[in-house]
């Protein structure tokens, strides 16, 4: 009962942000350059410009076109996309999937091969395999992205011919977009978790279960790695925006139809519904990933409650 | 190890499948998505070069005679100072089984001249007389000697029927046109397909499917290309022309556009470059041969001190671009008051590519005496100091315009919405132009617009680029259009 009203407050709060967001975008939006710019010809006269901008139902003063926007997203509807004459929610909602299949993949490669090269390090503390996995961890780091994407298609795609330059639709194209977004993070999770579990191996209870005559393989797996796991799932629900967001290189390295590439499209463009979806949406999901998070901690951790 | 390479050769295997699945159908690589499929709602090239394989005009520009072809059309005469009358070509369908006559005519004109962006091409329309079936009379409210251009242009027409049934946003979901493609289906951010129409009045094309795919960043782009994805790949950057020509089974084609590269020169009564002196000092203290040879490997054509290149109405052929001569800019910029050099802001934007041509540009100023403040800006912010009058006092522009030269004028007018500069001779011409029918006599004038603009320059004049397209060995009988648009019906696929 107690952890049902923690979370309606939590819930609550949720709402106060995303307003707060939606107020942001959409003021923001507005004064960094008028769509009318951008969809008429430099020679377009002044009456052409005034007659675009009352078909896109610019033209009203701001407060008003604030409130619409308010009574509209609490209804669920957000516009249509100035550039595209489409609803902006039907096109995010179309691309979302494309952003997600993405994050999934790239979350789980960070898992599993970044807590299983931070627990080999952290296992193998000082030997060879601790020393290899720092230097992956550190190339992972420092490659960027854009340069790592490029080099594959170069490698990959043009002189082995193994794999498709770019596109979504087959398990083949999720390849190399997954490598690039998830390169950092595995790198990231694998210092995280060799330092996590460097932690928890000094901790009395694991001189215990070893003392009980416990295998380090069960030690190892059922005590250490758990305990471990507070750390490293903090990371991944806050890494999990940094994903989406991150999403935008390997998005367009690899022409993956996904939210970053329409986000930034729809920036350039200044098409403010679509803007406003992609922020209002993303921001949503941002606050319900740290919510959940949240509340996986008291399942992790028999210590944490809430109340 | 065995399962790795056993993997690698199952998806080695599956890739050339998809590539022998796609059997007949050109794949062209676009550089930035479709973002309206209803040509009545767009005046852009990156959107018209996928609407108009669906839906056609009354006329075609000749992209390189620069003539008018009667398409739609069979003809059209000016029979009075507001009215042009046009022959519609008997026969033709639309797809959808709606016929091509008056009525269709009249109902895409009239609607096209209602949309706010289509005011500067067809503003000047007032209404369309049906004289018989396929006889038209469009009427306008003044001379408007750029009426068949623009019909070319944006003249779309459409099945009425459908368009009023299904409204402009269902339209561009589904567009329907008398073109040789029908739409088939889109997947946004990714793919839009068409299938080719077997009654096409003119004749089908060879293949059957036309498949646009949005591939913005350049490098994949190319890759596609090279990987034997894509069939033709627009918007190459000059600086992997030579990269492209030598790699196997790939060509490189290339056309000069109606793109004019310049630097906005702000001639506004307080700027400090208004005095036309130093607006010719600018003029003669860039050494244009260099920064088209170094930065754009020579893919180009000095501009001869005007906008549009010989293909463009009303290009004056006795204009000379200004000579790199730093001496004689020092000597005009003390003559004009500053002895000792002066200092200007400079802007350019970040999405253009610019940054390098704007630094040299500046490099050369520093020599004679002109020192540069930098100002990048986000492209978005870019226009919107532009149309805030707040670009000064010099900015890095590309302007593409139909084939006339008067579009590249109007942007100069003083009651224009951009303009920095103030010339009453220039606005007096321009507007002459702009309502004389006789053609000889308009060309005259336009050409002497085109003077007065050098001499008093609204611009530091550059160049204009070449578009630049990497096309799979296996398409023959493609080349590129200046105007942006493609072109099929010759085309062949190996």
């Amino acid at each position: 009962m107690r952890s049902g009203s923690y979370l309606l407050r939590r819930l609550g709060n949720t709402l106060v942000v995303i307003l707060g967001v939606a107020t942001a975008t959409f003021f923001l939006a507005r004064i960094t350059g008028d769509p009318v710019d951008q969809l008429l010809p430099l020679e377009a006269t002044q009456e052409a410009r005034e007659a675009l901008r009352r078909q896109l139902g610019l033209d009203a003063p701001l407060p008003v076109q604030y409130g619409r926007f308010l009574a509209d997203v609490v209804q669920g509807e957000f516009g249509n996309s100035i550039r595209y004459s489409e609803p902006a929610l039907g096109m995010y909602l179309s691309r979302l999937p494309a952003t997600v299949e993405l994050v999934v993949a790239a979350v789980v490669v960070t898992v599993v091969v970044g807590v299983g090269l931070g627990m080999l390090a952290a296992l193998n503390h000082g030997r060879v395999w601790d020393a290899v996995v720092s230097w992956i961890a550190l190339l992972g780091q420092a490659v960027p992205g854009f340069y790592l994407g490029l080099m594959l298609i170069l490698v990959v795609s043009l002189q082995w011919g193994l794999l498709p330059t770019g596109g979504r639709g087959t398990w083949q194209q999720l390849i190399m977009p997954t490598i690039v977004l998830s390169s950092y993070y595995v790198a990231l999770m694998a210092r995280m978790t060799r330092a996590a579990v460097l932690e928890t191996l000094r901790l009395d209870f694991v001189r215990t279960a070893r003392a009980k005559g416990l295998s380090d393989r069960a030690v190892n797996l059922k005590h250490v790695l758990r305990a471990a796991l507070i750390p490293i799932v903090t990371l991944i629900g806050l890494q999990i925006g940094g994903l989406f967001s991150g999403a935008v290189v390997a998005e367009t390295v690899f022409t993956w139809p996904g939210i970053g590439r329409l986000a930034v499209d729809a920036i350039f463009a200044r098409d403010f519904p679509v803007v406003q979806t992609v922020v209002i949406m993303s921001a949503t999901i941002f606050v319900l990933v740290n919510l959940a998070v949240d509340l996986l901690y008291a399942v992790i951790d028999p210590r944490i409650s809430y109340g | 190890m065995k399962l790795i390479s056993r993997a690698l050769a199952l998806a080695a295997m599956l890739t050339t499948a998809t590539a022998l699945a796609a059997g007949q159908t050109l794949v062209v690589g676009i550089y930035q998505d479709v973002s309206q499929m209803n040509p009545v709602r767009t005046t852009s090239a990156a959107n018209l070069r996928t609407t108009t394989q669906i839906v056609e005009s009354l006329f075609r520009l000749d992209a390189t005679t620069g003539e008018l072809v009667a398409h739609l059309a069979t003809g059209a005469e000016q029979i009075d100072d507001l009215t042009l009358q046009v022959r519609i070509r008997e026969g033709v369908n639309f797809t959808n089984g709606e016929p091509v006559d008056a009525q269709a005519v009249k109902f895409s004109i009239e609607t096209l001249a209602a949309e706010p962006v289509q005011v500067v091409a067809l503003g000047a329309v007032s209404h369309v007389d049906i004289v018989d079936d396929h006889t038209v009379n469009i009427v306008t409210t003044e001379p408007y000697p750029l009426l068949a251009l623009s019909l070319a242009l944006n003249g779309h027409v459409v099945p009425p029927a459908y368009y009023q049934e299904v409204g402009p946003d269902g339209f561009a979901a589904h567009p329907i046109g008398t073109g040789p493609f029908k739409f088939e289906d889109r997947v946004p951010g990714q793919s839009i397909t068409l299938v080719r129409n077997d009654e096409y009045w003119a004749g089908p094309v060879s293949f059957e499917r036309l498949e646009f795919r949005p591939i913005p960043e350049d490098s994949s782009r190319i890759a596609a290309l090279l990987a034997g994805e894509i069939d033709i790949a627009t918007n190459i950057p000059a600086s992997q022309y030579a990269r492209l020509e030598s790699a196997a089974g790939v060509d490189v084609a290339s056309v000069l556009g109606f793109s004019a590269k310049l630097v906005l020169l702000d001639a506004l009564p307080d700027s400090p470059i208004a005095d036309p002196r130093v607006r010719q000092a600018i003029n003669l203290a860039v050494d244009k041969e260099a920064l088209l040879d170094v930065l754009y490997d020579g893919h180009g054509q000095i501009s001869t001190c005007q906008l549009g290149t010989p293909a463009f109405f009303g290009y004056n052929p006795d204009l000379e671009p200004y000579p790199y001569d730093p001496d004689r800019a020092r000597q005009l910029l003390a003559e004009a008051g500053y002895p000792n050099g002066l200092t200007v802001d400079y802007k350019y934007r970040t999405s253009s590519g610019d940054g390098e041509l704007t630094e040299a540009i500046a490099a050369m100023l520093g020599d004679v005496g002109i020192q540069v403040n930098h100002i990048v800006l986000e492209g978005g912010e870019f226009l919107r100091q532009l149309s805030a009058f707040e670009l000064r006092n010099m900015a890095t522009l590309g302007i593409t315009t139909a084939p006339d030269t008067t579009y590249g004028h109007n942007i100069f007018l003083q009651d224009a919405p951009y303009s920095y500069y103030r010339n009453p001779a220039f606005d007096e011409v321009v507007a002459q132009a702009s309502q004389a029918l006789d053609p000889d006599e308009r060309r005259a004038l336009l050409g002497e617009a085109a003077r007065i603009a050098c001499e008093d320059p609204v611009a530091l004049f550059l160049f204009s680029l070449e578009d630049i397209y990497g096309v799979s060995e296996r398409v023959t009988g493609w080349s590129p259009s200046p105007d942006n648009l493609f072109y099929f019906e010759d085309v062949r696929l190996d």
